[in-house]
C-alpha cells in the first residue's frame, strides 16, 4: 500500500545542514496499523508530513497504492489528524464533520456523530468542547472522509490518561470495522504497542529508521493486555532501544577549532574524570585549553586522529595495540582505567560457561571492544571464533535482541549491560570482574610528532587526570558529568563501581599489554611483538 | 440597580459634574463666551442648526463620503491582499508602491485630488480612499499571514480546491477584518474633516469652517460634539455586533 524508499529530509540552518530524516525505507501493507515512535526531535512528525504530501520538499520516493505520492494526492486525499485539535473554530461540530464528505446525507453524519458520542454536542463550536471531544470531531471527520489511508500525528498527546485509553479503544474498533491503513506517530510507547501491528523506531541521532518491531499481540486488544508478559517484554525492548538511541544522540560529534588541544573521548563512564575536569574548570586551572570531542565509535576515531581532527584520542588498549602496529607514528601516552565488571558476556538460562557458547548465537558489535573481548575469551578457553555464531548488531540493539530471544548470548557493556540484565533476566557467563579477564583498559594515544612538539600538553593532561582522580568521590556524584554523558546520575554511580582508574602504568597493565599482543600475534592480527618502549611514550 | 447600570455610574456622575462646572464657569464670566459658550448657548445653537439650517443633510453627506470611500477601499483591498499573499510575484510588484504611498501625509494630496476630481464628491472620496486603502491592505496581509498553518494542513487533507482555500483564508481572517474595519473607519473620519475644511460646500467640516468664519463658536462646538457622538455610535454598533457575527470567538 505504502512504499517508502530512501526518504531524506534536510534543513539548512545557520549552523549548517541538518539531516532530519536519513535514508528511510519501509513498507506498509493495506489495512495495516503502523506506529512510529522515537524520542522528541527524531523527526517523526516531519516523516508524517513527507508521507502525507503536506511537505513535498523531501528526497526519496513515496509510493501509495502503486502511484507516486504527488500523483496519488492529485486524485485522492488522505485523512490527517494532528496533535493540535484541527477543526475550523467557526463551524459547529456538525459542520466540521460534514466537511469530510459534503455529499454525505444527514443520516450518515448523524450515525458517525453518534458512534463517537458527539451527537448531543453537534451544534456546539469546537471551542466549547474538551480536548478529547475535539479530537473525536477530527476522527469523525476522517471517518466520513473515508480515505484508504489515515495519518495520525500524536493525536492524543494532550489528553488525560482515561480519555486517551477510551479513544484508543474506540479508534481500534473503528479500524477493525473499516480496515483502513493507518500510520500513527506517537511518543507514547504503551500507545504504540497497544494500537499497532508494527512499531517503527526512529533514531534521534541520525534520523534513520532504527528498528522495526512486530507486535504479535492478539486482537481485539484490551486494556488488560498492557499487563501481559508479552506486552511488557515488547515495551522493555522498545524503551531500551529508544534509551540507547538518546544516549547515542548525546554522543554526536562536535566540530572544534584547531588551536587548542582536541581531546577525542569515547563517551562512557570511564571518561567521567575528564568530564568532571571540564565541568570544574580543572583544564583552565592547569592552563590547557581543551575541547572534548565526544564520539561513540572506535572505528572512525582513528581517522580523526590521523587526519588531525583530534590531537589526543581515547581508545581501548586492544585497539591501541593494533593502531600502533599499523601506524608506527602513534604511541600510547596515558593509561586511564580498566573495566572491573563493566563488560560481560551474558546469556539466556542454560548457558553457564564460556564453553557452553559453542554453536550458539552471540550478539556483538563488530570492531568494538566487545568483539575483542569475545574473541579473547574464546581464545583463552581454547575455542575458535567459528565455534560461535556471531550476530553483528549495534551496541544499543544487542540488549533488545537478547531480550527478544533473537540471540542466545550477548557481549555487552555498561550502561547497556546493567539495563539488559535488569530487563531480560540473563545471567553473566564471564565478566571483567574476574582477574584473568581484566584485559579491557582505556588509554590515550597520539602521534609521536605531537608528543615531540607539545610536551607540555601531555604533561598537563597527565596532571589534569591526576587531579580529577583526587576528587574521585565527587565526580561520581556530579550531576553535570551524568548529563554530559546523556545518562542518569544513578547509572553513572553504578557504572563507577565497575571501573578502576589508573594513575600510572601498573604491573597488571603491562601484563595485559603482553597478553593482548600475544593473542593478536597468535591470531595473526599482528606479525611481531613490540616492546613497551615502542608502544608507550616515556616507558623505561 | 443592575450590574450594567452600576458600571456606568462613574461616567454619568463625572459628566454631570463636568456640565455643572461648565455652567458655573460661563455663568460667573470666568471665560469669555467667545471661547467657551454656556450650555444654554450650545443648546440654542443645536436647535438652530438642526431646525433652521440643513445640518442633518450635512451629517448625511459626511457619512456618505466616509462610507463610500471606506467600502471602496475594502472591496479593492481584500482581493488584492489575497492575491499578494498567494502569489509572491504580485506582492513583490505592488508592495513598494503601497509602502511609498502609505507614508505620504494625506492632506498633502488635497490639491491633486481637487485637480483630478474637481470640487465635487469625487475628490473627497478619492482622498479618503487613499487615506484608508493603503493602511487597510497591509493590515489584511498581516492577518492572512497569521492564519494558523493547521487550517491549511486540514484543507490539504480534505482535498480543498484552490478556490476553496481562498475562501478559507477569507473566512479565517473575518474577525480580524471586522476589527480592522473599525479602526480604519476612525481614520476615515479624521481625513474627512481635513478634506471638508479645505474645500467643500457641505458636510460637517464645512459647517465648522463656516461657523468659524462668522465667529459662531457655539456652532463649532456643536459640530465637534456631533462628530464625537457619530464616532461613538458607530464604534458601539461595531462592538455590539461582534458577538452576533462571531459567536464562536468567545470560546477561543
Amino acid at each position: 500500500m505504502i512504499e517508502v524508499t530512501g526518504l531524506k529530509k534536510t534543513y539548512d540552518s545557520e549552523s549548517g545542514r541538518r539531516v532530519v530524516l536519513n535514508d528511510i525505507s519501509f513498507r506498509v501493507k493495506k489495512g495495516e496499523f503502523v506506529c512510529i515512535v522515537g524520542s522528541s526531535g527524531s523527526g517523526k512528525s516531519t516523516l508524517l508530513r513527507c508521507l502525507s504530501g503536506m511537505d513535498t520538499d523531501c528526497e526519496g520516493e513515496v509510493r501509495i497504492d502503486g502511484e507516486t505520492r504527488d500523483r496519488y494526492f492529485s486524485q485522492k486525499s488522505a485523512g490527517f489528524v494532528s496533535q493540535e485539535y484541527s477543526n475550523f473554530p467557526w463551524l459547529t461540530v456538525w459542520q466540521n464533520v460534514q466537511l469530510g464528505n459534503l455529499q454525505a446525507d444527514e443520516g450518515l453524519i448523524s450515525s458517525t456523530l453518534k458512534q463517537l458520542g458527539l451527537f448531543s454536542v453537534r451544534d456546539y463550536f469546537p471551542g466549547q468542547l474538551s480536548g478529547g471531544m475535539r479530537q473525536r470531531v477530527a476522527i469523525a471527520r476522517v471517518l466520513l472522509q473515508n480515505t484508504e489511508v489515515i495519518f495520525f500525528d500524536e493525536p492524543f498527546g494532550a489528553l488525560d490518561v482515561q480519555t486517551r485509553a477510551q479513544i484508543q479503544e474506540q479508534l481500534l474498533d473503528l479500524w477493525r470495522q473499516q480496515q483502513k491503513t493507518i500510520i500513527f506517530v506517537t511518543h507514547d510507547i504503551d500507545e504504540a504497542i497497544f494500537l499497532a501491528d508494527r512499531v517503527l523506531i526512529l533514531s534521534a541521532d541520525t534520523g534513520a529508521l532504527q528498528q522495526e518491531i512486530v507486535v504479535n499481540l492478539p486482537r481485539p486488544r484490551t486494556t488488560e493486555m498492557v499487563f501481559s508478559p508479552a506486552f511488557v517484554r515488547l515495551k522493555k525492548s522498545i524503551v531500551y532501544t529508544i534509551r540507547a538511541e538518546s544516549i547515542k544522540a548525546s554522543l554526536r560529534k562536535e566540530k572544534t577549532k584547531a588551536e587548542v588541544c582536541n581531546l577525542g573521548l569515547f563517551i562512557w563512564s570511564g571518561n567521567a574524570p575528564w568530564y568532571y575536569a571540564h565541568d570544574q574548570g580543572i583544564f583552565e586551572k592547569k592552563g590547557l585549553e581543551t575541547h572534548l570531542v565526544s564520539t561513540d565509535s572506535n572505528v572512525g576515531n582513528l581517522e580523526m586522529l590521523l587526519g588531525d581532527e583530534v590531537d589526543v584520542l581515547n581508545v581501548t588498549l586492544d585497539y591501541a595495540v593494533r593502531a600502533v602496529h599499523e601506524h608506527p607514528e602513534l604511541q600510547i601516552v596515558l593509561p586511564l582505567n580498566y573495566s572491573h565488571g563493566g563488560d560481560a558476556i551474558i546469556a539466556q538460562p542454560g548457558i553457564e560457561r564460556v564453553q557452553d557458547l559453542k554453536g550458539r548465537k552471540v550478539g556483538i558489535e563488530r570492531e568494538a571492544v566487545s568483539h575483542f573481548f569475545l574473541r579473547y575469551l574464546l581464545h583463552a578457553h581454547h575455542l575458535s571464533p567459528d565455534d560461535v555464531q556471531e550476530v553483528s548488531l549495534l551496541g544499543g540493539d544487542i540488549g533488545s535482541a537478547l531480550i527478544r530471544g533473537d540471540v542466545d548470548a550477548a557481549v555487552l557493556w555498561d550502561p547497556w549491560l546493567s539495563k539488559a540484565i535488569e530487563l531480560s533476566g540473563a545471567k553473566i557467563v564471564a565478566s571483567t570482574k574476574e582477574k584473568e579477564n581484566q584485559i579491557l583498559y582505556d588509554v590515550l594515544i597520539t602521534k609521536k610528532s605531537y608528543i615531540r612538539d607539545h610536551k607540555d600538553v601531555i604533561q598537563k593532561l597527565n596532571a589534569i587526570w591526576g587531579e580529577a582522580l583526587l576528587h574521585g568521590a565527587r565526580f561520581k556524584t556530579n550531576t553535570s558529568v551524568a548529563s554530559m554523558m546523556g545518562i542518569s546520575q544513578k547509572e553513572v554511580e553504578m557504572a563507577m563501581q565497575k571501573i578502576r582508574f589508573l594513575k600510572s602504568y601498573t604491573r597488571e597493565f603491562l601484563s595485559a599489554l603482553k597478553k593482548i599482543q600475544a593473542f593478536y600475534f597468535q591470531e595473526g592480527v599482528i606479525d611481531s611483538v613490540l616492546d613497551e618502549k615502542t608502544l608507550i611514550s616515556g616507558a623505561k | 440597580m443592575n450590574k450594567k447600570q452600576r458600571a456606568n455610574w462613574p461616567f454619568l456622575v463625572s459628566l454631570l459634574f463636568f456640565i455643572c462646572v461648565w455652567w458655573w464657569v460661563t455663568r460667573a464670566g470666568l471665560i469669555d463666551s467667545l471661547f467657551l459658550p454656556s450650555p444654554s448657548q450650545i443648546w440654542l445653537a443645536t436647535l438652530d442648526l438642526f431646525v433652521q439650517k440643513e445640518f442633518l443633510s450635512d451629517i448625511g453627506i459626511s457619512v456618505f463620503r466616509v462610507f463610500s470611500a471606506f467600502i471602496l477601499a475594502f472591496v479593492i483591498a481584500i482581493p488584492l491582499a489575497l492575491l499578494m499573499t498567494e502569489f509572491a510575484f504580485v506582492k513583490r510588484l505592488l508592495e513598494p508602491y503601497i509602502d511609498f504611498i502609505r507614508y505620504l501625509p494625506v492632506p498633502a494630496l488635497i490639491p491633486l485630488t481637487i485637480l483630478f476630481f474637481g470640487l465635487g464628491e469625487g475628490s473627497k472620496i478619492a482622498l479618503l480612499f487613499i487615506g484608508t486603502f493603503f493602511q487597510l491592505i497591509l493590515l489584511v496581509i498581516d492577518d492572512i499571514y497569521t492564519i494558523p498553518s493547521r487550517y491549511f494542513d486540514l484543507s490539504f487533507s480534505l482535498g480543498f480546491s484552490r478556490m476553496r482555500v481562498r475562501v478559507l483564508r477569507l473566512r479565517a481572517i473575518l474577525p480580524e477584518l471586522y476589527n480592522n474595519a473599525r479602526i480604519t473607519l476612525g481614520w476615515a473620519w479624521t481625513y474627512l474633516v481635513i478634506a471638508e475644511l479645505v474645500a467643500a460646500q457641505a458636510g460637517i467640516g464645512h459647517v465648522i469652517k463656516e461657523a468659524q468664519r462668522f465667529s459662531n463658536t457655539e456652532k463649532v462646538y456643536v459640530a465637534i460634539l456631533t462628530l464625537g457622538i457619530i464616532g461613538l455610535v458607530i464604534d458601539q454598533v461595531f462592538k455590539r455586533l461582534y458577538p452576533v457575527f462571531f459567536p464562536y470567538r468567545k470560546y477561543d
